[in-house]
């Protein structure tokens, strides 16, 4: 998957083991973030995909890559309580002592203030 | 005698070239501080016309974020748009495109005015820095080669390496009297505590008009960028 040579293994959890399915790559996932109760991903920028329908998030740090400015970002929302971050070898103890009800909810931001110094810089007159 | 004059002569033309080269390096010199001087200060007409701009897209959420500020600024206001993202990014340019198309159909123009242009990356993520010496320099004369076809007035980035030539040019631009552009620079919002290389090259050599950040902390570490709050 990716650029990895890893891949799941199917399972529909009928045993009482967890149910896996699994895509390669999906236009939008959108539809299947509205399914879920809760989404654990990487940390990339399309992070705000989950925000915006308000599903409870952890967020997995890659420790291995250089210069992993993506940590920053999830350490952020983390701290700010939006999300929920984790460590691959911790990641089972993180979901079962984590607490869901002290995650708050992201405000969606707001490019108007760079449009209105932008405008105001090249001399366009006020909206 | 006749050694006297040509050896005097030789010494002439050698002492003008000598004038020449010392007196356009101070020219060059005297413009390049002016630009940096001017860099910064709003532009002094008002009511201006519409502005060519060009538009940096970049894998990843550059893009998205991009897009984001795309839908908030006036397009009557930033065309003709240009957009450039790397030769290996095609989804980049095929959100561009879907915006732009959803731009025309609503304004019900027919076809879409922008381009979509791609350029040759300066370094491809986790490329050695030693290379990338050399993929910059190739990317820099696409990048020249672009710039001479679009001569913008705008140019909008948000952190892709593809833009730091593309600002460079820009500058260079401004330096020689092609055409003064003004560049803003939207550092993403993933970076919090450090700028990307392209933002702090950028920062540091005063080559952005404006500079925005997205994190209280990048404000109080560069004080000359604005701080904007989060765009996502």
């Amino acid at each position: 998957m990716g650029r990895g040579s890893y891949l799941p293994t199917e399972s529909t959890g009928d045993d009482g083991s967890l149910a896996v399915d699994y895509f390669k790559f999906s236009s939008s996932i959108a539809d299947h973030l509205r399914s879920a109760s809760l989404v654990i991903s990487h940390a990339e920028k399309r992070t705000f995909e989950g925000f915006g329908l308000g599903k409870p998030l952890i967020v997995v740090v890659n420790e291995d890559l250089m210069d992993n400015h993506q940590n920053e970002l999830a350490e952020e929302l983390a701290e700010r309580k939006h999300l929920v971050c984790a460590r691959p070898p911790t990641l089972h103890q993180t979901i079962a002592s984590m607490d869901l009800q002290t995650l708050v909810p992201y405000s969606p931001g707001d490019a108007t203030p760079v449009a209105k110094l932008i405008n105001r810089f090249l001399g366009f007159p006020e909206d | 005698m006749e050694k006297n004059i040509s050896c005097s002569f030789s010494d002439l033309s050698s002492n003008l070239g000598i004038s020449c080269f010392i007196a356009f390096i101070t020219i060059i010199l005297v413009r390049v501080i002016y630009v940096i001087y001017r860099t910064g200060k709003p532009l002094s007409k008002r009511s201006p016309q519409a502005l060519s701009t060009l538009i940096v897209l970049g894998s990843g959420g550059h893009t998205a974020e991009m897009i984001n500020l795309l839908l908030v600024l006036q397009k009557d206001r930033f065309t003709p748009r240009f957009f450039i993202a790397a030769a290996t990014d095609n989804m980049s340019i095929q959100k561009a495109r879907v915006l732009e198309s959803s731009w025309a159909d609503s304004s019900g123009v027919k076809g879409i005015s922008a381009e979509f242009m791609q350029i040759y990356r300066s370094r491809e993520v986790g490329q050695s820095y030693i290379t990338s010496v050399w993929t910059t320099l190739v990317a820099m004369v696409h990048a020249l080669w672009l710039m001479i076809k679009i001569r913008p007035q705008v140019v909008l980035c948000n952190g892709p390496g593809t833009c730091f030539p593309l600002c460079v040019i820009a500058f260079i631009f401004k330096v020689i009297g092609i055409r003064w552009s003004s560049i803003f620079y939207v550092e993403s919002i993933a970076r919090v505590k450090r700028l990307s290389l392209s933002g702090l090259l950028l920062y540091k050599l005063r080559i952005a008009d404006q500079f925005f950040v997205q994190w209280p902390q990048l404000h109080r570490k560069y004080p000359r960028a604005h701080y904007v709050g989060c765009l996502m």
